[in-house]
């Protein structure tokens, strides 16, 4: 790729880089691609532990009766498996591929926010720890990976173990929302010249489509969190029925978090697919349009149809065939993909890499995994197979059927581009084989188990016809996946060290990352070859034959225009989306458990009409709302040119919002003065825990406007515009306008 | 009384209906009968089905019976005829109207994200407060002007989404973005809708049972009060969300459709998403 024209250079210079060699290089690295490579090897390692643990269990389960594992401590290693594999594993893996990717794939020089994605990074390495001291802090948690109310609760979990839970999922949660904008933000603003967004590799639309999943999604599980352990330390009463909380609520609000999970755990894979095949079937993608619509449509899909989890709660007839014909839906964009990729496949001519091996028993197995998936949308199936090994198999045939074998086709895909050497083809050949014949005979025959009526989670079971047989087969199984997952590790390590060279692009592969040197070097790209479709790399190597000549809807290389918001200002707006849904949460608990609106015999009546104050409170509101014209006055003064009256307007915002906290403080210890706290009934838990946040909220806010007043001091700002204040602003009129809508709720509408 | 007789029989065309749609047709045909098109087979759909929507047996029990048929017939005159409608404009006519000043100024503070989204979703919330909801079950004019409501609301929410003249639209991005968080607010409605106990609307708990529906619906459909408001509300959530899924699924495939030039030039007009200039002259830079 030496002869590739030349994009112009930077005005200013990169900075010179002295060493990218040694430990603490990679502790305080921002470079996307040292990122990526930690997330890969911190999720590999975590896959290693979590797989143990599947081993531990299969043991357990090898033959009926069995004693190896105490019931406590087969809890205990379910709710770890699961609880690590989708937090610690598979979603960070995927998190992973698109930091090294993304950038390299739309000619970036590196995310859009380097920092803030090392935070997201080692917010997940610490929600690990958090969650793996459970063991050593009194005990794992034992829950399962959804930790139903009122189990989870401290009355039924008295160690501390569902508190670790909890606390690590909320630190890797805060993290992958972070994740989210940046990959969004990346892929809005940082794309080469010439890399509109219909030209977008596949892999990088998909993670696009996920990041919004995953900052509408993650908040949900976020504010759940949050109340159960509002539950579990502070004695409030969201999720005990015994006090007048609902059990089911947390089912609500778990499902609605964890069906766009699903999702956020697939759609990526599909990416990565979206990529395998075409290179290693010599053809371009076969419908890009509608793979990539139908990717909208199932992310769409996903927050619609949480409640296909619960039709064995009792939801009732209509709940039951609106999400049975609901989620039957998600197989028409689903089912679309798969064909798409299969035509890709049709008339190609295709190499048999391990990669592509791994791409097409993902197809099967995928598949497989989606039919059982559609015959839970048939509620009586569903009744009848609920909490059983069938449900096992299907999420195992999804997760590692689907996502994992596309992990490992991705890995074996891009090794040479990340490490600059090819991983064996023949260790890898051993390795799909062992993992193909490993992964069907562990999950395949638990589908005939679950159908046999085999319940999940419990930690042994009867000696029945056939079920004794059918287990030993499963950990034969599983014990033939250690050996599979052993004999990558090895390829890894031994590849690393004695593996062919690569070169710069060993597949003949179209799309950017391909064009640098393998590894790239720290600044990613020398130069760039033009972008005029979705293969440049085919247009500089068949100049005679490019694609932006023969697809009509590709040609042209005219027009201008640079994005108009500021990278920052969306960082903030999504940032602000995402906590938009976690107030929704704890709006909709508050409302849930008030006002008889849904509970008509309510043993808790509110007595929000009897201790609020709203005529003070309302004072206090006009203060908040006050603040945020004085903090929109400091940015029209920034723009006019007045520097005094900016510093002057920022002062009175700080004022405002203090004597809105002082007021909540009096409010607080007048209320706690009455003794409704938050452990005293379901108003307590509901208003101090959403008041609460809107407090710290607004003193987060706060501490942002007082150090911005601080450099106005200083004269940091010169105008006419400064992104910090616009940001702030934002943050502020939003802490606002949450507030009214908390005020009209709680002060207004609930003592009614 | 037999689900056939009540599909033949609950027919009736209110005078304020027939006379609207009327003069809809009548408005349609007169300002475009120099240069018929295509295009008006939208918008006659678009009226037949608002005709649909008052004067079906969907109207009759809605007004009395069910919440859930009462739904149904919202969600027609929010969410279908409106699109349906402005769809129906041909291109020309639209740019006659924005040539007056003052017109293109209200066009323009309506098409705000902000102005139409809390337009489109706001009536959504407002009717559907109780006191509201029973006050236009109450008394016919309420009722009759909280449909027309509907029906502005529609347009101006569904204006920047699908309206003739591509000035007037949103980038695809754009739009994509703001039909989604116009599906979870409104499902977070119908969810509102769905698990609320059944004693919301009050008609609905007992109906005056003037043309003897009553008993078919409760004994030969099966349905109870507390079923007929949990399908009301799931009709907004589930497929009300549908309708706006398949407005994101056009806009995509529109946005795909087009060739770069249309692409390029929304992007000198500085929208998110599209493609930026590549030097034409290689090799040189800068």
């Amino acid at each position: 790729m030496a002869n590739v024209p030349l994009v112009p250079e930077l005005d200013t210079p990169l900075p010179k880089v002295e060493s990218d060699e040694g430990l603490l290089s990679w502790v305080a690295s921002v470079d996307h691609k040292q990122i990526g490579i930690m997330y890969l090897i911190a999720t590999l390692f975590f896959f290693v532990v979590g797989g143990l643990e599947a081993l531990l269990m299969r043991v357990q389960l090898a033959r009926p009766e069995n004693g190896f594992l105490s019931p406590a401590a087969y809890n205990q290693i379910f709710t770890m498996h699961g609880t690590t594999m989708v937090f610690l594993v598979v979603m960070p893996m995927l998190i992973g591929f698109g930091n090294y990717l993304v950038p390299l794939m739309i000619g970036a020089r590196d995310m859009a926010f380097p920092r803030l994605n090392a935070l997201s990074f080692w917010l997940l390495i610490f929600g690990g720890l958090l969650l793996y001291y459970s063991f050593i802090g009194g005990g794992a948690p034992d829950a399962g990976w959804f930790s139903y109310a009122p189990l989870s609760e401290r009355a039924f979990s008295f160690t501390s173990g569902l508190d670790y839970w909890a606390l690590g999922l909320l630190t890797t949660g805060i993290g992958t929302v972070l994740s989210g904008i940046n990959f969004i933000v990346t892929i809005l603003t940082q794309r080469a010249p010439g890399m509109g967004i219909r030209r977008l590799p596949l892999f990088v639309w998909m993670t696009f489509i996920n990041a919004m999943l995953i900052i509408f999604a993650l908040p949900i599980l976020n504010a759940s969190l949050v109340m159960l352990l509002a539950d579990r330390q502070l004695n409030a009463h969201f999720f005990t029925p015994a006090s007048g909380g609902s059990a089911v609520l947390w089912q609500h609000y778990f499902w609605g978090f964890g069906h766009p999970e699903v999702y956020i755990m697939v759609l990526p894979a599909f990416g990565i697919i979206s990529e395998v095949i075409p290179v290693f079937s010599r053809k371009p993608i076969y419908g890009y349009g509608f793979v990539a619509g139908s990717t909208v449509g199932i992310a769409f899909l996903s927050f619609a149809v949480w409640a296909h989890h619960m039709f064995a709660v009792g939801l009732g007839r209509p709940a039951d065939i609106i999400f049975a014909a609901g989620s039957m839906l998600i197989a028409v964009p689903t089912g679309i993909k798969i064909f798409n990729w299969v035509a890709t496949m049709w008339g190609g001519a295709i190499r048999f890499t391990t990669a592509m091996c791994f791409a097409m028993a993902f197809l099967i197995l995928f598949t497989i995994g989606g039919i059982s998936g559609v015959s839970f949308a048939v509620v009586p199936t569903d009744w009848q197979t609920t909490d059983t090994y069938y449900v096992v198999a299907h999420m195992h045939y999804v997760l590692f059927g689907g996502t994992l074998f596309a992990v490992f086709a991705g890995i074996y895909y891009w090794f040479p581009k990340v490490t600059g050497r090819m991983l064996s083809e023949v260790w890898g050949r051993w390795h799909f084989w062992w993992t193909f014949i490993g992964f069907n005979l562990t999950f395949g025959v638990q589908h005939i188990l679950g159908i046999l009526g085999m319940p999940r989670r419990v930690f042994t079971y009867p000696d029945l016809p056939w079920w004794g047989v059918l287990n030993l087969a499963s950990t034969i199984g599983a014990f033939i996946l250690a050996l599979s997952v052993a004999i990558f590790v090895w390829n890894l390590i031994a590849s690393l060290h004695h593996g062919a060279t690569a070169g710069d692009n060993p597949w003949q592969a179209w799309t950017l990352e391909w064009a640098t040197t393998s590894p790239p070097p720290i600044h990613n790209f020398d130069r760039l070859p033009p972008i005029r479709s979705r293969r440049p790399l085919w247009d500089v190597a068949h100049p005679e034959n490019p694609d932006w000549e023969r697809q009509t809807s590709q040609r042209g290389t005219a027009g201008t225009a640079e994005i108009g918001i500021d990278k920052n200002l969306q960082g903030t707006a999504l940032f602000l989306a995402s906590e938009a849904v976690f107030f929704v949460l704890l709006i909709l608990a508050f409302v849930y458990y008030h006002n008889n609106l849904f509970n008509e015999s309510s043993s808790s009546p509110s007595n929000a009409g009897r201790v609020l104050d709203p005529v003070k409170t309302g004072i206090y509101t006009v203060c908040l709302l006050a603040s945020s014209a004085t903090i929109w006055w400091a940015g029209r003064s920034l723009k006019r040119g007045n520097p005094t009256m900016m510093r002057l307007s920022l002062l009175a915002t700080v004022i405002l919002g203090a004597v809105f906290l002082f007021g909540q403080g009096r409010e607080y210890q007048r209320l706690i003065g009455e003794n409704v706290t938050i452990s005293r009934n379901l108003f307590g838990s509901t208003f101090f825990t959403l008041t609460g946040f809107h407090g710290f909220h607004v003193l987060m806010g706060l501490v942002a406007i007082a150090i911005l007043f601080g450099l106005a001091l200083r004269n940091t700002f010169k105008g006419p515009h400064s992104v910090a204040i616009e940001a702030v602003s934002l943050y502020w009129h939003f802490v606002d306008v949450v507030w009214i809508v908390i005020f009209a709720t709680i002060y207004l509408w609930a003592r009614v | 009384m037999t689900t056939w007789r009540l599909l033949t029989t609950a027919w009736d065309g209110e005078p304020s209906v027939l006379i609207g749609c009327t003069a809809l047709v009548a408005g349609y045909v007169a300002m475009t009968r120099r240069r018929p098109s295509r295009q008006a087979w939208y918008y006659f759909v678009g009226v037949v089905v608002l005709l649909f929507a008052q004067c079906s047996p969907l109207d009759t029990l809605g007004d009395t019976y069910l919440f859930s048929a009462h739904m149904i017939q919202h969600l027609l005159l929010l969410l279908i005829v409106p699109p349906l409608l402005i769809l129906g404009l041909p291109a020309w006519l639209v740019e006659q109207w924005l040539g007056s000043p003052r017109v293109r100024v209200v066009e323009r503070v309506l098409r705000q994200p902000a102005v139409a989204w809390l337009l489109g979703i706001g009536a959504m919330y407002l009717w559907h407060i109780p006191a509201l909801y029973n006050a236009t079950l109450a008394h016919a004019d309420i009722h009759i002007g909280e449909h027309l409501c509907f029906l502005i609301t529609g347009v101006i929410f569904w204006w920047p989404v699908c309206a003739p003249l591509p000035t007037s639209r949103y980038a695809p991005l754009a739009a994509m973005l703001y039909l989604f968080t116009a599906a979870v607010a409104s499902s977070l409605l119908g969810i509102i809708l769905t698990f609320a106990s059944p004693s919301l609307y009050a008609v609905y708990l007992h109906p005056v049972d003037t043309r003897g529906f009553l008993s078919l619906i409760r004994d030969g459909w099966g349905l109870s009060p507390a079923m007929d408001q949990q399908f009301g509300g799931l009709i907004m959530w589930v497929p009300g969300g549908l309708v706006y899924l398949c407005a994101i699924v056009g806009t995509f495939a529109c946005w795909q459709g087009e060739s770069d030039e249309e692409d390029e030039s929304r992007a000198a007009r500085g929208y998110v998403g599209s493609p930026r200039v590549v030097p034409s002259s290689s090799g040189e830079g800068t």
